[in-house]
């Protein structure tokens, strides 16, 4: 081959690869507790916030990592164990939360016997830089209302949840989603609006926690605005703000 | 000996060719979602149930209200149209302000933006005007370290002959010296629609008891929570809700929890209508 003509090939494929590489790179996640043993069931409000997370998200070119469900659901998903939601850039749990004696608790299929406490996650959510997860959305009421859920993020950027009861509804992820990637909304507003919004009057305390101020006032959805950049000496503060719907 | 070299090369540059080509279709599988992991796809959303039951502790919660004197009947009028106004910029909304409007300051501001938006309607009832700030937390000590002046939120809802209309929501962040960070408005216009009978307030307390709540919330209420007070109401429904077709009214009674964890009340309704 004569070197102009392979200099172009290689050149049109790295043009291939700048164009394939934004759209394909990113990666989300969803774990779904919808059917319980002992909880009230909230079948088919999981599955339709997944079809929405999944819809939005790979129409952006994002990929699946993985998608787990009632009794497959467990530790290893939230990255107890390495792994898990640090594989992806965004992980969305949906299920039941409770809070007992001022401890909050992700519920599994089959509480009391399993559950996640923060504890099992200090400093486990973005073990490195090159870890893809940014950011967790614990869909279910109480978790983030214990403050000590902040010390899961090592290196990913922030949680978005409720400090309070809260109801029900699979358009929250859809109206979020849509406000990060049809608006350009950084993260927190989009968190915001879609809370206001979809449950509106019914008075839930919601709140995100991110590891610095510049995350929470800046970081978007990647190809929709800045993402701020990571801590990289961890400082063991975290930035919080709140509100009512 | 030239010659070797530059079929060597040849072969050097295709190789190399080929590993990007294939990256290339590697990503693209990725992109289309045939990724190694996917267990699951998701395409089409089930409906909804309607009515449906609350797991918790509701039977065993403190009743600290006095049962209300239930009317025979509720006037539940049709909703005409539904005001949707979602303003608001996310660079302006999350930035720290020098200063936020006091509790006291902030209704009027938020009256005088509301002008934009066809002023303050009559029906509205101000819920209160917090305000907010950005917390920076320690974990280690367990404190709050610092706090940067965020936005003043103000809230109101619908009142329809004297009664909430759960759904309904202005809700705005207000700035420094009262510039509009975000609102969200839901209100609705109503027609004439029709009388219908309820069921007394201690029946449906019995439904509430039993779990028979309009709505599912996703935990548990905690142990030493007390039904604060037990009003009749409405609820809006289908404004943003892509499951049902038309927005609608429905009378609720609107039991008000308030948990060890949160002081101000979590409504939980019953389904009114006889």
């Amino acid at each position: 081959m004569e070197r102009t003509t392979y200099a172009k090939v290689l050149s049109g494929l790295i043009i291939v690869c700048m164009l394939m590489l934004p759209v394909s790179a990113y990666q989300f996640s969803m774990t779904n507790v919808e059917n319980y043993d002992s909880l009230t069931n909230l079948y088919p409000y999981g599955t339709n916030s997944h079809a929405y997370v999944y819809n939005w998200l790979t129409g952006q070119g994002w990929s699946q990592a993985f998608y787990e469900t009632d009794a497959n659901v467990d530790d290893t998903d939230f990255a107890t164990s390495g792994g898990g939601l640090n594989n992806a850039d965004f992980h969305y749990h949906f299920g039941h939360g409770d809070y007992i004696s001022g401890t909050t608790y992700v519920q599994y299929k089959n509480w009391p016997t399993s559950y996640l406490v923060r504890t099992e996650v200090n400093k486990k959510w973005g073990t490195s830089l090159i870890s893809a997860n940014k950011w967790v959305v614990l869909d279910a009421c109480w978790v983030l209302y214990d403050l000590q859920w902040g010390s899961a993020l090592r290196f990913s950027h922030g949680i978005l949840g409720f400090a309070s009861l809260k109801n029900v509804n699979a358009n929250l992820p859809s109206s979020f989603l849509q406000n990060c990637i049809d608006n350009n909304y950084n993260i927190a507003y989009a968190w915001q609006r879609a809370t206001q919004t979809v449950l509106a009057g019914n008075n839930h305390l919601v709140r995100v926690i991110f590891d610095t101020q510049d995350q929470l006032s800046n970081d978007h959805l990647p190809g929709h605005g800045t993402v701020a950049a990571s801590e990289l000496i961890d400082d063991d503060t975290i930035y919080y703000a709140e509100w009512r719907t | 000996m030239e010659d070797v070299i530059i079929m060597t090369m040849k072969k050097t540059n295709w190789i190399i060719a080929g590993i990007i080509l294939a990256c290339c279709l590697a990503i693209a599988l990725s992109a289309i979602g045939m990724t190694v992991n996917q267990k699951t796809s998701a395409e089409g959303i089930s409906p909804g149930p309607g009515i449906s039951t609350v797991q918790g502790q509701l039977d065993s919660l403190a009743l600290d209200a006095t049962m209300p004197n239930s009317p025979e009947s509720v006037r539940v009028p049709s909703v005409i149209s539904v005001d949707i106004v979602q303003k608001g910029d996310d660079r302006i909304s999350m930035a720290v302000a020098n200063s936020i409007p006091s509790s006291s300051d902030a209704p009027l501001l938020a009256e005088k933006v509301l002008e934009s938006y066809g002023g303050l309607p009559k029906d509205a009832r101000l819920i209160d005007a917090v305000p907010r700030y950005q917390y920076k937390y320690n974990l280690t000590t367990n404190a709050v370290e610092e706090e940067y002046p965020w936005q003043t939120q103000v809230r109101y809802i619908q009142v329809l002959d004297g009664r909430s209309v759960i759904g309904t929501t202005i809700n705005l962040g207000l700035k420094e010296n009262g510039e509009l960070g975000s609102l969200v408005k839901i209100w609705p216009a109503y027609g004439k629609g029709k009388v219908i009978k309820v069921v007394p307030a201690q029946r449906a307390y019995e439904k509430f008891k039993a779990y028979e709540t309009t709505e599912k919330i996703q935990g548990n209420i905690p142990g030493g929570s007390k039904i604060s007070n037990i009003t009749l109401g409405y609820q809006l429904y289908g404004t943003w809700n892509s499951e049902t077709k038309e927005p609608y009214l429905k009378p609720v009674w609107i039991f008000s929890v308030v948990t060890p964890a949160d002081p101000e009340p979590f409504p939980l309704m019953v389904d009114a209508a006889a």
